[in-house]
């Protein structure tokens, strides 16, 4: 029994566990609030348009928030989201006795950090979506977008590691330092907050919406740091030719192929689900926005996902990289909106591939994902023998 | 590995020997994946059969860095936490 809690609620959690609780999960958050789809970006901008307002920039007036609109923190689900993702983080280290302030940048790495966060809020809304809404939830959608996301984060990854990582552009020697408290504590305020947030909930009753993107945010990141479960790792560990490793990018890709399992049934038999991806994108945009996404998840160290939540449990780097995003990032993104969705012509604007038809459906949400997933499995030399070409010799082990 | 030769340098000054023959690595602060890279480096530089004992406080080093080992080619033998938040991560070089 004691073993069997450890095992469950102290020990990481197996990353295909993580990917088919975030699966299942994502499911039900889209059955919940009558189908839309996770993303996390769009609450961060809205968060970063509050910013520029309290210094006094009159934000509305943007075409961006004339958009993406700017409601009120506490009453926007995918706002109250970012809070969830962040407290997902701080319970989860605490839980386990993890929680420490650590990983203080200093010099290039602090650069490096800042540099990174900025890309991705750039990258992330001039694609209109991260490694969550383009990506983790545009594959099960048959979405244009994830396609042309992933192709662009793959090649600024790509170059990335091969240039300022292999050459180490951005190693500064860093702070060693950690500060923590006893673990035993550490417990006793994991418990002691996730009862205060049941209680919030309870006391301020929030609608519906509110409520599940909150929790949903608690339970994300709750999952993602018990099993270091990391989209920027996905992306960048397949090319790091000193020590590549597949682990990672299989669990998210067998992730993808589980929500396609369930998305694709419900969606056939008319199930309402937002696949309309209507926010319009043309591809030339989430190409340029996934390439500037992908050099920035390398820089940091982490994605939009995993600085989230890496944040709440005391990293400070993913903090600085997460502030980055944010502040600075976004709401760049924001004053030059206008110039990359009105000057810039919007080529293939984003539509799910199951409009063009079943055969085209599946290529994106089944194929693709497929490849990847026997990929990062070959990598790793777990490809099945009869995959991989490779004969069984006579005799042997 | 012509990409990975700055890493050598900064390998070696993160390197020490211990009386009992043992390499400890200590690749605290650094994050994501840098301590794949720093441990790819040092089995450039040790000897075949060294252990190499790698210090790190990331916490996805401890999941990332036993596969990495592994795809290198080398014997991964398991990671023992030290204390809160700390952890070593235990290989030998095989070839």
């Amino acid at each position: 029994m004691m073993v069997r809690f450890r095992k469950i609620f102290l020990e990481p959690l197996n990353p295909y566990v993580a990917a088919t609780l975030l699966a299942v999960g994502s499911v039900v958050f889209a059955l919940l609030l009558a189908g839309k789809l996770w993303g996390i970006t769009t609450g961060e901008s809205q968060l970063g348009g509050h910013f520029m307002t309290a210094l006094g920039y009159p934000a509305t007036d943007l075409a961006y928030f004339r958009k993406f609109k700017l409601p009120e923190i506490l009453a926007s689900g995918p706002q109250v989201h970012v809070f969830g993702l962040l407290l997902g983080g701080l319970v989860a280290a605490l839980s386990t006795g993890e929680f420490g302030i650590r990983a203080i940048p200093r010099g290039r790495t602090l650069l490096a950090a800042v540099a990174g966060g900025i890309l991705l809020g750039y990258g992330s809304r001039l694609a209109a979506g991260c490694n969550i809404g383009n990506f983790w939830s545009a594959f099960p959608s048959a979405g244009l977008n994830a396609l042309t996301f992933f192709g662009g984060v793959l090649l600024g990854s790509f170059a990335t590691v091969r240039t300022a990582v292999e050459k180490g552009w951005f190693l500064s020697p860093p702070s060693k330092k950690t500060f923590t408290f006893a673990p035993r504590w550490q417990k006793v305020v994991a418990v002691a907050l996730s009862a205060a947030l049941v209680l919030l909930t309870v006391l301020v009753q929030p609608s519906l919406p509110v409520a599940v993107w909150f929790w949903f945010g608690i339970f994300a990141a709750y999952i993602g740091y018990r099993s270091r479960l990391c989209f920027a790792s996905a992306y960048r560990d397949l090319f790091v030719r000193a020590g590549p490793s597949g682990r990672n990018a299989s669990a998210i890709a067998f992730g993808l192929l589980l929500q396609a399992a369930i998305f694709t049934p419900l969606f056939l038999m008319g199930t309402k689900l937002d696949f309309s991806l209507a926010s319009g994108q043309g591809q030339l945009q989430v190409l340029l926005g996934g390439l500037l996404f992908g050099v920035g998840v390398v820089l940091l160290g982490g994605c939009i996902f995993s600085s989230a939540y890496r944040a709440g449990a005391g990293h400070v780097t993913a903090f600085i990289g997460w502030l980055s995003t944010i502040f600075i990032g976004m709401p760049l993104l924001t004053l030059h909106w206008d110039f990359w969705y009105g000057r810039v012509p919007r080529y293939l604007p984003d539509t799910s591939l199951w409009s063009w038809g079943p055969g085209y459906g599946l290529i994106i949400a089944v194929l693709v994902p497929t490849a990847w997933l026997l990929y990062a499995l070959k990598v790793d030399g777990r490809l099945p023998a009869f995959l991989s070409g490779k004969r069984r010799v006579p005799g042997g082990a | 590995m012509a990409g990975t030769t700055g890493f050598a340098r900064q390998t070696k000054s993160l390197l020490s020997k211990r009386a009992d023959g043992t390499y400890e690595l200590d690749a605290r602060g650094y994050t994501c994946p840098y301590p794949q890279l720093f441990a790819g480096a040092a089995f450039d530089i040790l000897e075949v059969r060294a252990r190499l004992e790698i210090l790190t406080d990331n916490p996805s080093s401890c999941e990332n860095v036993p596969v990495s080992i592994r795809n290198r080619g080398q014997k991964f033998l398991g990671v023992e936490p030290l204390a809160p938040g700390l952890w070593k991560i235990i290989a030998e070089k095989v070839r």
